[in-house]
């Protein structure tokens, strides 16, 4: 499989009375055609800092690409103008946000907010959009299409809102699709509903989806691949099968041993103490240190740099230090 | 914990809740959202009922309601043998509110900005005039080295604290009265999931220490399994389904629950079985205009005729699993 998009050495700096306080500090990773890759953390994680990175959406509220690139096929998108940018967002890369409520135009009709992205990015005549609309909308599951085009979006449940956004998002066929937090808002049978759609779209399509969630069963589901992120870093690079049997890195080990499982008893649960630091107050070391029930003397100290696993997983964990030069 | 041969602590029969619908120049009632309708249930001593559903099935209505913030439309809330759907507010006070507390969602919404933590916990000692206030001030220190903050946060205000330290806070707030029901709507939703894992660590060491009894309301089918010992599902301000937990995940018997439960993503190892997720077609119908006969019958993938003309009656299927669905009776 070909490579879509490649992100490296990512930072994404904000500024608070000119003191840089790092969002992303230093990510890399790839998407393949055709590949649903998940990024996975708690708040303030960085994982939305990133998407919008890739959408060129940081600028507007205050952020700053300090270093490194993102590649969109052989297009670098760090160096995209405002105006390039207007090409290619919605007509190659699109976005889904997480909350339904908010990121529909509530003045506008679904429709007229279908047939915008269509008229502006294919160049299609009003009357040629409408149709295509239409088709869109039944895609994603709507019988009465053709009402639905004439509704405004609070007459619509959260879940048919979501369905919207994944039908304008879906419009030009995009190459990457972003889902931040797609279900995130839904009731679980309507969160079914959207990633089987989800799903059956993208094998049509060919799309690769940059899914960002923090819920590790959509993880498990819908992703090839995951990426484990903590305080603006990746942690840990692995397919889903290798990140479920396997954790590498303590932090994603405490993630999945804290959530309790529907289809098994845990007499407790294993909490990781301590919360998330903020991004202007990181621990010298380790980010994870902290927090960290493998922590050694070094973790305080030194920062762990990503290891190359055996297996192609990626952990940025001294654990693995001895193991990594064995390797190389 | 057996709770099986305990005291019934409270006991729902037959409650509605309806809010009404008002329109037009006078103001007319001209419908009613049915947000509870018709519950009944009953709560043991030093048990935990979870009760879960989809937004708009009456989950947190019939919670608010239970504690009285709401006024029952119909039917009888009973806590410890007396009747406290009518009761005025100030009897309720006297006698019931100190043994009921609750907890709420958001902790960002349920704990006053312009006070400090010192002043948010004693209130309730102030209310009921309890202790001296050098006393009040002790018991804030003790709750909040209970809840796992330092008492020397006393003096801060909630902004300084994050999601589940608030929720904490939240959680010795309701302590303070030594309460014996504490109603937890949804109180871990609004956290990440390893504060979601402290929290409810914390409120099940609790319940073992002060001998609590939880009404624990979620959408998380997940984490209402870890903490309930009997779950309820409900849907459209009816309870479709209450059975012990084992039996309830292990072996669901209303059509909805089955789907409730495939639809939950899981994290799967390699190797094991893929389960088949039953998808529901359509959304929740609106509760101010629902379906005749069963209320889930629009979704249903094996609705019968009788169905759509006859509301099933809520009884006992199995030893005690009480479930609402023609294909039981």
């Amino acid at each position: 499989m070909s490579t879509l998009l490649e992100v490296n050495n990512l930072k994404t700096y904000f500024f608070r009375k000119k003191e840089p306080i790092p969002a992303v500090d230093g990510v890399d990773f790839h998407i393949s055609k055709g590949e649903t890759v998940a990024l996975v953390g708690e708040s303030g994680s960085g994982k939305s800092i990133t998407s919008l990175s890739i959408m060129g959406l940081v600028q507007s509220s205050g952020g700053k690409i300090m270093d490194g690139s993102i590649k969109l096929e052989d297009k670098d998108l760090t160096s995209f103008t405002e105006n390039d940018y207007c090409k290619i967002r919605g007509n190659e890369v699109s976005m889904i946000f997480q909350e339904p409520m908010t990121s529909l135009n509530p003045v506008l009709t679904i429709g007229e907010q279908i047939t915008e992205v269509l008229i502006y990015h294919k160049n299609m005549k009003k009357k040629e959009a409408r149709q295509r609309a239409v088709e869109l909308l039944q895609m994603v599951g709507f019988s009465r299409a053709e009402q639905i085009m004439k509704e405004y979006p609070h007459r619509l449940s959260g879940g048919m809102r979501q369905r919207v956004m994944i039908a304008i998002a879906l419009s030009c066929n995009p190459k990457l699709l972003i889902a931040d937090e797609p279900t995130t808002a839904l009731d679980v049978t309507i969160q079914a509903q959207v990633l089987e759609l989800m799903k059956d779209l993208c094998q049509k399509f060919n799309t690769s989806i940059l899914l960002i969630t923090h819920d590790l069963g959509v993880v498990s589901e819908a992703a090839d691949r995951v990426i484990v992120m903590y305080c603006g870093q990746v942690v840990e690079n692995a397919t889903v099968d290798d990140l479920f049997l396997e954790p590498l890195h303590p932090y994603t080990e405490g993630l999945l041993t804290s959530i309790p499982v529907i289809d098994g008893e845990i007499d407790k649960l294993n909490a990781i103490k301590g919360s998330v630091p903020t991004p202007d107050n990181l621990p010298p070391g380790c980010r994870f240190a902290p927090r960290c029930p493998k922590a050694m003397d070094k973790c305080w100290t030194n920062q762990p740099s990503l290891l190359t696993h055996k297996s192609g997983r990626t952990v940025r964990c001294f654990l693995y230090e001895e193991e990594g030069a064995e390797q190389s | 914990m057996t709770a099986a041969n305990q005291e019934t602590i409270l006991e729902l029969r037959d409650v509605k809740k309806y809010f009404p619908i008002r329109s037009g120049l006078f103001q007319r009632k001209v419908g009613d959202v049915k947000a509870v309708d018709g519950v009944s249930f009953s709560l043991k001593k030093g048990e935990t009922l979870g009760i879960v559903g989809e937004s708009g099935c009456g989950k947190s209505t019939a919670g608010r309601t239970m504690i009285r913030l709401y006024k029952p439309t119909e039917g009888q809330i009973l806590f410890k043998g007396q009747d406290i759907s009518n009761l005025s507010e100030e009897k309720l006070r006297k006698s019931v509110r100190k043994n009921i507390q609750m907890v709420f969602q958001d902790p960002f919404a349920s704990l006053n900005p312009r006070k400090t933590l010192r002043s948010i916990i004693k209130e309730p000692f102030n209310t009921h005039n309890m202790y001296t206030m050098r006393e009040r001030n002790e018991k804030v220190e003790e709750l909040l080295a209970r809840v796992g903050l330092h008492p020397s946060f006393a003096g801060r205000y909630p902004h300084e604290f994050s999601g589940g330290q608030r929720q904490r806070i939240g959680i010795a707030r309701a302590l303070t009265l030594n309460p014996e029901l504490i109603i937890a709507d949804e109180p871990v939703s609004a956290l990440d999931v390893s504060i979601q894992a402290q929290v409810i660590n914390l409120m099940e060491e609790l319940q073992e220490e002060f001998n609590l009894t939880y009404l624990f309301i979620s959408h998380d089918l997940s984490v209402v399994r870890h903490i309930s010992d009997r779950v309820g599902v409900m849907y459209l301000g009816k309870m479709m389904e209450l059975t012990g937990k084992h039996e309830l995940y292990d072996n669901p018997l209303h059509p909805y629950t089955q789907a409730l439960l495939s639809s939950v993503p899981v994290t799967r190892k390699r190797g094991s079985v893929k389960r088949e997720r039953i998808v529901l077609k359509g959304e929740l119908p609106s509760p101010a205009n629902p379906p005749k006969g069963c209320v889930f019958h629009t979704r249903c993938p094996v609705a019968k005729p009788i169905c759509k003309e006859q509301i099933p009656e809520f009884k006992e299927a199995a030893p005690s699993h009480f479930v609402a669905c023609h294909l039981y009776s």
